[in-house]
């Protein structure tokens, strides 16, 4: 039955983009969330094979260390598109310093043990981002009166998703390392999968709500 | 061991920590933004309210103003003209005169129509029947036309700013069945249903879907027509016929129909 629900959670990352594949505008780069969604499928394609592939240490060790950097492409291009010409220079100022975060990562990354530190460290710096960039849009969504209907508004789920995942996994990436004796981190390992079950739920429905001109 | 534990703690705490933000931070935006939109509403709504009883009070006032003042002077106008040729004996002049008084009699005729199409006199006095009887009756001396009437009572005391409201939807359905469908017969029923005044019109013009119109419509017809339904909580609907339009407005009148029925 767990077996069920991981693969249904997984697969689940792919739908927002054959969503968009049926709606013709999967590469339509002009929408800020695309690239994200992009990156949620290749998280769940790579999910899916990768222990098909490599063993399960090697794979999550590479992956713990090239994922955080689609997340990083894929947030900023979204949290870019949104906030438009607006907090241009503190979203640049905070790309700048989750990238020097991330090239530091490296250094931690020595094998597939401290991937887990490089890991968080890299989380923890994304996580912070996202917070200040949802707390943002959520402020000016108060602020403007032209929105008649909140649950009409892709951002709104895209935002919320985004919000409930990092704000609900940031403890668990970041004292990983800490809290990791062998089996136990996977002992709370479900806060991820529930978290990432309503990121892409969330996201699916906001993928379908999205209106191209 | 005890730092593993206040670790573990820490974790939990922290993640439930978290996940209350998040959803605090979301839920306090869908609160206060229902909240800011439910003001807007109500702004908007008393925005209507005020733009539709000051449009009343013009109306009233250009009415009262063309009918007391414009009129009666034309009327003198008139009477001088009358007695002008009396006492003319010169034929020719005496036609020219004649000639007059006739254009006279037509612009005194015109605003007295454009006074009672800006304000029926009989609204405030008689009630709604009655003047919907008197706007159908020129209707049908105007255009060549069958109107079919069924009122449930010719005393139907609702509000006079209701009646009001009711009074222009209904000359603006049938002005425009009349000048766009080009029907040759309307029919108009007002029956009581417990709490429900329902109001009929149907016709066998040109049908046209209202919603639709009132979309894509540039004239304020239909508008109009929208924001007086709002004003008084009615509901209109468009039932699909074969031949036609039928439209149904639904008043809900609890408590003032019921009195003048037991009257």
């Amino acid at each position: 039955m767990e077996t069920f629900y991981f693969y249904t959670i997984l697969y689940l990352g792919i739908i927002p983009l054959i969503i968009l594949l049926f709606k013709k505008k999967a590469l339509d780069f002009k929408e800020p969330i695309v690239p994200f969604i992009w990156v949620t499928a290749i998280a769940s394609v790579y999910e899916i094979l990768s222990p098909e592939i490599f063993d399960v240490i090697s794979a999550l060790s590479y992956w713990f260390q090239i994922y955080p950097f689609l997340e990083i492409v894929g947030l900023f291009f979204y949290f870019s598109g949104i906030f438009k010409k607006k907090h241009k220079a503190t979203i640049n100022l905070l790309l700048f310093t989750v990238l020097v975060i991330y090239c530091f990562s490296f250094t931690l990354w020595e094998n597939n043990e401290t991937s887990l530190q490089s890991h968080s460290v890299n989380k923890s710096s994304i996580t912070i981002c996202v917070i200040i960039g949802c707390f943002s849009w959520f402020r000016n969504l108060v602020k403007n009166t032209d929105i008649e209907n909140l649950w009409n508004l892709p951002d709104f789920y895209f935002m919320s998703s985004i919000l409930i995942y990092y704000s609900s996994t940031v403890l668990l990436f970041s004292l990983g390392s800490f809290i990791y004796t062998g089996v136990e981190l996977y002992e709370y390992w479900w806060i991820n999968i529930l978290a990432t079950l309503i990121l892409r739920i969330l996201l699916t429905i906001g993928t379908w709500k999205m209106k191209f001109k | 061991m005890e730092n593993e534990v206040q670790i573990k703690l820490f974790f939990l705490i922290g993640t439930l920590g978290m996940v209350f933000l998040a959803l605090g931070i979301i839920l306090m935006s869908v609160i206060y933004k229902a909240r800011v939109d439910r003001l807007n509403r109500k702004k908007s709504e008393s925005l209507l309210n005020a733009s539709l009883n000051s449009e009343k009070r013009e109306r009233q006032r250009i009415a009262s103003d063309l009918h007391d003042g414009l009129s009666g002077d034309l009327s003198a106008v008139k009477n001088f003209i009358a007695l002008l040729n009396n006492k003319e004996e010169d034929y020719s002049k005496k036609e020219i005169l004649q000639e007059v008084s006739t254009v006279l009699t037509h612009a005194l005729s015109n605003v007295q129509n454009i006074s009672y199409n800006l304000m029926p006199p009989l609204l405030e006095s008689y009630g709604l029947v009655p003047t919907l009887k008197s706007y159908f009756d020129r209707i049908k001396k105007s255009n060549n036309i069958t109107i079919k009437q069924h009122y449930f009572s010719d005393v139907i005391e609702i509000p006079s700013s209701e009646a009001y409201e009711i009074y222009r939807i209904v000359q603006e359905l049938t002005t425009n069945m009349i000048k766009h469908g080009n029907s040759q017969q309307i029919s108009i029923s007002i029956t009581l249903d417990q709490n429900t005044l329902l109001f009929e019109i149907t016709d066998d013009g040109a049908a046209f879907d209202f919603n639709e119109k009132l979309q894509s419509s540039l004239g304020m017809g239909l508008k109009n027509i929208s924001s007086r339904i709002k004003h008084i909580d009615a509901k209109l609907l468009q039932q699909s016929v074969s031949i036609g339009n039928k439209f149904q407005i639904i008043l809900n009148s609890d408590n003032y129909v019921k009195s003048s029925n037991n009257r």
